[in-house]
């Protein structure tokens, strides 16, 4: 822990620019979901904008969140919440895609 | 060295330890959130694959511009919060632009709902409030904006409590009476505001995008 006196570890720029490539990259992929979300790919277009988030989020639990740093107990917590959501929509869309839709 | 006992809480015995227990506390309240979140979109989801051209049609009815603009300030509101709490961890040595960054990050939280007032003001305007007067015929498109008008509201309060917290550290910091370099809030709160843009970063393909390619 630095004091008062003692020269930081990290200069003031080195945050900004560490930080500011991150954000760099994550305004880019905002422009390129909505770039893409106007090309006619059927359903892959709606692909393209979900992975693209998912990247975008990826960036900020791991990098402005700092879980790459973290300690595994707090990497176990937040794993915990991914696999619960993952269960919920498997379970879900399990039924959900599968139901068979009947004519009369 | 500084000293550190006047923040430290019952039952912990070390700073460390009391910081590391936050630390994983936030996470796990996270994670919840995450599930309160995802199961709003899961129900999407469902009605989606249920309703396909009626969400492409929802989903045109949005104003992208926005969304959009929205989405880069919640993105930068993250930079600055970022910069904040790792600047706090550093030291007292960076407590003006950790101030600073925080006033910057509350800033940006109240610029996205002004942005948000002005695109609901246009929603009602447009007749996009699921009732007898509603402007589009499917009814898939009225499950579309009830669920537009649930996520984004509670993702609203959520920005809301994420503002009073960040500006509450940043009149403290300012006022010398929050320990930068030792106090864990920074931490805390930021990890919460980076949650509350993740959601956002979800929302916006679910809300904005569908329907602009047909």
């Amino acid at each position: 822990m630095s004091g008062e006196n003692a020269a930081p570890r990290v200069s003031a720029r080195q945050l900004w620019r560490r930080n500011g490539l991150i954000w760099a990259a994550l305004l880019s992929l905002l422009f390129l979901s909505l770039g893409l979300a106007y090309v006619p790919m059927g359903r892959m277009t709606m692909v393209a904008g979900i992975v693209i988030a998912f990247v975008k989020s990826s960036l900020v639990i791991l990098l402005f969140m700092e879980l790459v740093k973290s300690k595994p107990l707090v990497r176990l917590a937040a794993f915990a919440g991914v696999v619960c959501l993952a269960a919920l929509f498997a379970l879900t869309l399990a039924d959900v895609l599968t139901r068979i839709t009947t004519t009369q | 060295m500084t000293d550190t006992s006047g923040l430290l809480r019952e039952p912990w015995d070390n700073f460390e330890r009391q910081r590391s227990a936050g630390k994983f506390g936030i996470w796990v309240f996270l994670a919840s959130e995450v599930l309160f979140f995802g199961s709003l979109m899961l129900t999407y989801t469902v009605c989606r694959i249920d309703h396909p051209e009626a969400f492409a049609a929802a989903g045109r009815a949005t104003n992208i511009w926005y969304g959009t603009i929205n989405t880069a300030i919640l993105l930068t509101s993250s930079l600055t919060m970022a910069v904040a709490s790792q600047a706090a961890t550093v030291g007292r040595v960076f407590r003006r632009l950790v101030i600073w960054c925080l006033a910057a990050t509350a800033s940006l939280g109240i610029a996205f709902l002004v942005v948000k007032a002005f695109e609901y003001k246009e929603d009602i305007e447009k007749h996009l409030v699921p009732s007898a007067g509603f402007a589009l015929h499917d009814t898939g498109a009225q499950l579309f904006f009830g669920l537009y008008w649930l996520i984004t509201g509670v993702h609203a309060v959520h920005l809301i409590i994420g503002i009073v917290l960040v500006s509450r550290l940043a009149l403290l910091g300012y006022l010398q009476k929050l320990q930068i370099g030792e106090a864990p809030e920074i931490e805390v709160t930021a990890l919460y505001w980076h949650l509350v843009d993740v959601i956002w970063i979800f929302l916006y393909p679910l809300i904005y995008l569908p329907g602009r390619a047909s």
